[in-house]
């Protein structure tokens, strides 16, 4: 643990706020990527979630949990930052594409295409319990205590959100079926 | 795939950790930001931020005189720039918003932007701009345009600049939709990867203003008007107005939870510019409500058709 960079962050040393956060900066990148699908909302959430870290440092009670408190904030600013996306109300809304998958012997494709397509069709708290379940391995009690909720409730929207995944894959295939091609 | 046994070991497999690496940069302007943002003190214990009853008047009334100082200070004329919130040259009772602006400092990159009260101060974007004429910052189609007093940009980034008004419909309906419910919003390059008006009308097909306008029209899930060409900053282009056609029964392809019913109250114009080599410029204008489109229109066309392009690489 960090404990002496937690120390002098609290106290107000921005270059030991830096130091902490460095090493853990591209895993949480990776988590903002993950639910955001989007390498510039990415780096925005990851941003905005590294300031408010900074800013109510000195109230985080036990040093011991920064990871899980880090976490938590950036997930949290995940979330807000994608129910802005999907409610614009403006005519006009892109799907972003971003760069080629990683080869993969089990994915085809154009299953990964479909997933993708699926899992931006899940509301946010969904996309977020999907990452912290399948993406970084958390149990529905770590992912409880990550969103502050219940731990049954954190099962309940884990099964709802397995269910919401399914129903868009299937959504996307007649979607694909009926327009002829692909979102 | 969509088995139910199958879903979880698909996800596991899909989610499997990629290298990913964080752009030097993005840190280095996290650094920058912290420096100008303010903390909490240190040697407050949590708790005692939750201020004590009798201490909430006089924190109240010293935050009144703050952001009465920092708005006058925002407000007051000023001889440069006049994006982001600072008033133009020649001061006008009608240059104040119609709201006051939040004094919370903003989370966004421009750290002078200022949002009405009642929009989020972490929106990226120039905040409220001062009447007169105004300039994209990163915008890839950089524009330059005139906008009336109470116009505020909340998104500025090499794809999309966007713009709404700070109006009451706005203000009022901003909570339970969280988000504006009268915008614009313009796109440095229409892509066959843009949807319009819940997502109902499938992708955008073609490659010029033309194409893209009539696919729309020729779309069963839209009710339109007949397309009418357009120039606007001397780039010609087609435009029309849609809705939701009241006899399409589908799901908005990116929200399936929303059911296009949701939408039918929704009007919008859609502009497509021919860039003058190749590609195209969009423009779309939302209303969520359609008692409210003539009107906004009205307001928000003379800004669209001041907009001037510089489309030099």
């Amino acid at each position: 643990m960090d404990h002496d960079l937690v120390a002098a962050a609290i106290g107000g040393d921005q270059a030991a706020f830096m130091d902490l956060v460095r090493p853990r900066s591209n895993r949480l990148f990776a988590i903002a990527l993950q639910i955001l699908r989007d390498v510039d909302r990415a780096e925005d959430a990851l941003q905005d979630a590294l300031v408010i870290a900074w800013r109510d440092l000195p109230g985080l009670r036990d040093p011991e949990r920064i990871d899980a408190w880090l976490r938590r904030l950036l997930i949290n600013v995940c979330i807000r930052t994608a129910a802005r996306e999907r409610r614009r109300a403006g005519n006009l809304r892109v799907l972003p594409i971003d760069g080629p998958a990683a080869p993969d012997d089990m994915l085809s494709i154009a299953d990964r295409d479909q997933l993708e397509r699926g899992f931006r069709r899940l509301p946010p708290d969904m996309r977020a319990i999907l990452v912290l379940y399948h993406f970084l391995g958390y149990s529905p009690k770590e992912i409880a205590e990550t969103l502050g909720i219940p731990r049954g409730t954190a099962r309940s929207r884990l099964f709802n959100a397995h269910r919401a995944m399914r129903a868009a894959l299937e959504a996307d295939a007649r979607l694909t079926v009926v327009g002829g091609r692909s979102a | 795939m969509t088995s139910e046994r199958d879903i979880e070991r698909v996800l596991d497999h899909w989610f499997a950790e990629r290298p990913t690496q964080v752009a030097d940069r993005v840190l280095d302007e996290v650094a920058d930001r912290i420096g100008r943002e303010p903390r909490r003190p240190a040697w407050l214990p949590w708790r005692a931020t939750h201020m004590l009853g009798n201490i909430k008047p006089l924190a109240a009334v010293a935050a009144v005189i703050v952001i009465a100082v920092v708005g006058f200070a925002i407000l007051r004329p000023s001889s440069g720039s006049n994006v982001g919130g600072a008033a133009s040259a020649a001061p006008s009772p009608s240059l104040v918003p119609s709201r006051s602006p939040s004094a919370a400092p903003s989370a966004s990159p421009s750290a002078s932007a200022v949002f009405p009260s009642w929009f989020p101060t972490s929106s990226e974007g120039a905040g409220i701009l001062s009447a007169g004429t105004q300039t994209t910052r990163t915008f890839l189609a950089g524009s330059t345009f005139t906008v009336p007093v109470g116009w505020v940009n909340d998104t500025d980034n090499p794809f999309q600049y966007a713009l709404f008004p700070d109006s009451s419909a706005n203000e009022t309906h901003y909570p339970a939709w969280q988000d504006t419910v009268q915008n614009m919003l313009l796109t440095s390059m229409v892509p066959n990867n843009m949807f319009a008006i819940c997502d109902a009308t499938g992708l955008f097909q073609g490659s010029t203003a033309a194409e893209i306008v009539d696919g729309i029209v020729a779309n069963e899930a839209l009710s339109t008007s007949d397309p009418v060409d357009i120039t606007i900053g001397g780039l010609s282009g087609r435009e029309d107005d849609d809705q939701i056609n009241p006899d399409w029964s589908g799901t908005c392809a990116l929200s399936p939870e929303e059911p296009a019913r949701h939408w039918m109250d929704h009007r919008g114009r859609i502009i497509v510019l021919d860039r003058p080599v190749a590609g195209t410029i969009g423009i779309g204008i939302g209303s969520k409500y359609s008692a409210d489109f003539g009107a906004f229109l009205a307001e928000a066309m003379p800004v669209i058709e001041s907009f001037q392009f510089d489309l030099t690489p």
